[in-house]
């Protein structure tokens, strides 16, 4: 069964829902532009990229979760579960502890270091833990727009294929509307807008899984009475490697490959480290690891509908397509709508915190740094739009090309900011005796090994690292980079250590 | 280079647990979900418990959903000043 009939009422639910969604998070990016409205000049950045640090457990919890289970929760994961089976669906418990590696890892040292220095992004923290190395800043800025362009593009992507399959209408009509009025909230509203936008749209995606479990398991089990019995029919239907986690290929070094992309590698993107930076207290962080570590388990276990859906659609022209299928076949007619706002949800939460990250490092880092360093608070007020809104309409502009394969788009961005990030943060927050050049070395050799890797043209992971992913090799070869580095160079500033370790502040002030 | 400033608690207790982080949330909780990855990975009608094997792994991140939120429970709240004496 390759096509599903839409109905007319199908259609209409979907539609419906999505209004009402798309007018609700209009309404609240409204909202938040009347607050920022209300905020002086000087606090302005501070106030539109952070909310003041002021927020609380639930936002951080969402801005953790939904910010980093994107499409690729939604779309493009139940799509390499169908499609690939066991090796990627038995990989689902890596990313369910999401909030606890970003929170409990690292959430106090950044919280704490980045009211120290006024820092409003990563790159304001890596800035000065590097002793002001505008080298550090800049590859900083380049590789967080490189990579989370395409990861951000692939989001509006999801979301309208998700669109075009429930409704039968055309791609671009969701690509238009959701996209937009993404941009707009998140450039009105800042992280106050996203944040509370991003309420809504974790009851959405909740309701999402919650509609699609109940309804592909139930049918399932209504069918064949037992899971044993739906094992072994998916068995017959896909064969057996389908539900072999080793089978060759993908093979045991690229499964475990993923497994460091969406475990460690989740510490590297800024994004999800933004909500280290803006929370309220340290109750209210610990709050936010409360509700998010159940919330992304039963987000992230609900992509297992995908993988029983092979028993019921064997054959489908896209893999993404999977789920949206489900939710047209599998659930109460009425219904569906809400699965498309939950998949929209994914989507626009992650566009939304990607955007603030990818406008506050242009700002910071390039603007500020490199062309003007005597903006006035004033000037950064409009650059700051103007940054915000360029960045979702580029990736708005790159989504009218409607990539295949969402999921790979996004281990590619993973893997390409881990390779570069994580070791100059790791280091950078944890060992004093890490440097400007070290830092530099790693995101460099990081980056490059990652990519020739990755275009193939040097089959480094194939070779040395049993056909991993790349990122394999990237980590490796940033952290050689960064430790031989470090122990040739001069050690970094007494301002830098009194900054991230210090009982009181630099002589001098900060 | 550590003995040239004194040190800001806080910042000390972070750096545990961050370690701590490290520990629980990534190295046992990868030797448990791969110990069973590995012993039944591939064979595709492994049973544990009557059902198939993939049920283990979401038991396992329950389990360990619930020992990283106790975890966090002994995570000291403090504030985020950013200077403090003593």
């Amino acid at each position: 069964m390759s096509e599903v009939t839409i109905t007319l009422e199908e259609r209409l639910s979907v539609a419906i829902v999505f209004a009402i969604y798309l007018a609700s998070i209009t309404a609240i990016g409204l909202y938040a532009r009347r607050v920022l409205g209300k905020t002086s000049v000087d606090k302005y950045v501070e106030e539109f990229y952070l909310a003041g640090r002021g927020l609380g457990a639930a936002i951080v919890a969402f801005i953790v979760a939904a910010g980093l289970c994107s499409v690729g929760t939604f779309v493009g994961g139940p799509g390499l579960a169908w499609s690939l089976g066991m090796p990627w669906a038995s990989l689902m418990g890596v990313q369910i502890f999401m909030n606890f590696y970003i929170l409990y890892g690292l959430g106090k040292k950044l919280g704490i270091v980045a009211r120290r220095v006024g820092a409003v992004s990563l790159g304001d923290v890596l800035y000065e833990r590097y002793d002001k190395s505008k080298l550090v800043a800049l590859l900083y800025a380049l590789i967080v727009v490189v990579f989370l362009i395409p990861y951000c593009s692939v989001q509006f992507v999801g979301s309208a294929r998700v669109f075009e399959v429930m409704t039968g209408w055309p791609y671009w009509v969701a690509l238009v509307l959701s996209g937009l009025i993404t941009v707009f909230y998140a450039t009105i509203g800042g992280i106050r807008g996203v944040g509370l936008a991003l309420l809504v749209q974790g009851v959405f995606m909740t309701l999402c899984y919650a509609l699609l479990i109940a309804g592909v398991w139930g049918k399932a089990l209504a069918e064949y009475g037992s899971l044993v019995a739906i094992n072994e029919a998916l068995i017959n239907v896909a064969g057996e490697s389908f539900m072999n986690v080793f089978r060759a290929p993908p093979g045991a070094a690229w499964v475990f490959s993923q497994w460091i992309i969406f475990n460690l590698g989740l510490l590297a993107l800024p994004h999800g480290l933004m909500a280290t930076l803006a929370y309220r207290s340290v109750k209210a962080m610990k709050r936010a690891i409360y509700i998010g570590i159940p919330i992304v388990t039963f987000w992230t276990y609900g992509i297992w509908v995908a993988l029983i859906g092979k028993v019921f659609f064997p054959k489908l022209p896209v893999p993404d397509h999977i789920n949206p299928t489900l939710a047209i076949t599998m659930i109460p007619a009425g219904l569906g709508g809400i699965v498309y706002a939950g998949v929209i949800s994914a989507a626009q939460s992650t566009i939304a915190t990607m955007i603030l990250v990818m406008s506050s490092a242009l700002l910071r880092h390039i603007y500020l740094l490199f062309v003007r360093p005597q903006a006035t608070v004033t000037e950064m007020k409009k650059v700051t739009l103007w940054f915000t809104l360029a960045t979702g309409l580029l990736s708005f502009i790159l989504a009218v090309t409607s990539p295949p394969a969402l999921e790979y788009i996004i281990i590619l961005a993973i893997g390409g900011t881990m390779s570069a990030l994580f070791w100059p943060i790791i280091f950078g927050l944890f060992w004093k005796r890490a440097n400007k050049y070290g830092a530099i070395a790693s995101m460099v050799i990081g980056l490059v090994v990652y990519s020739i890797d990755k275009l193939r043209l040097v089959p480094i992971s194939g070779v040395l690292f049993a056909g991993s992913d790349p990122v394999i090799p990237g980590m490796v070869f940033s952290l050689i980079a960064f430790l031989i580095t470090t122990y040739l160079t001069p050690p970094p500033s007494k301002r830098a250590i009194q900054l991230f370790w210090g009982l009181t502040p630099p002589e001098g002030g900060k | 280079m550590s003995n040239t400033i004194t040190e800001d608690p806080r910042l000390r207790r972070a750096t545990r647990e961050f370690l701590v982080m490290i520990l629980t949330g990534f190295v046992l909780y990868t030797i448990a979900y791969w110990s069973v990855l590995v012993t039944y990975g591939s064979n595709p009608r492994a049973l544990v418990g009557g059902i198939p094997w993939w049920f283990c792994l979401l038991f396992i991140s329950t389990a360990f959903a619930v020992i990283l939120m106790v975890v966090t429970y002994f995570m000291k709240e403090e504030p985020l000043d950013p200077w403090i004496r003593g």
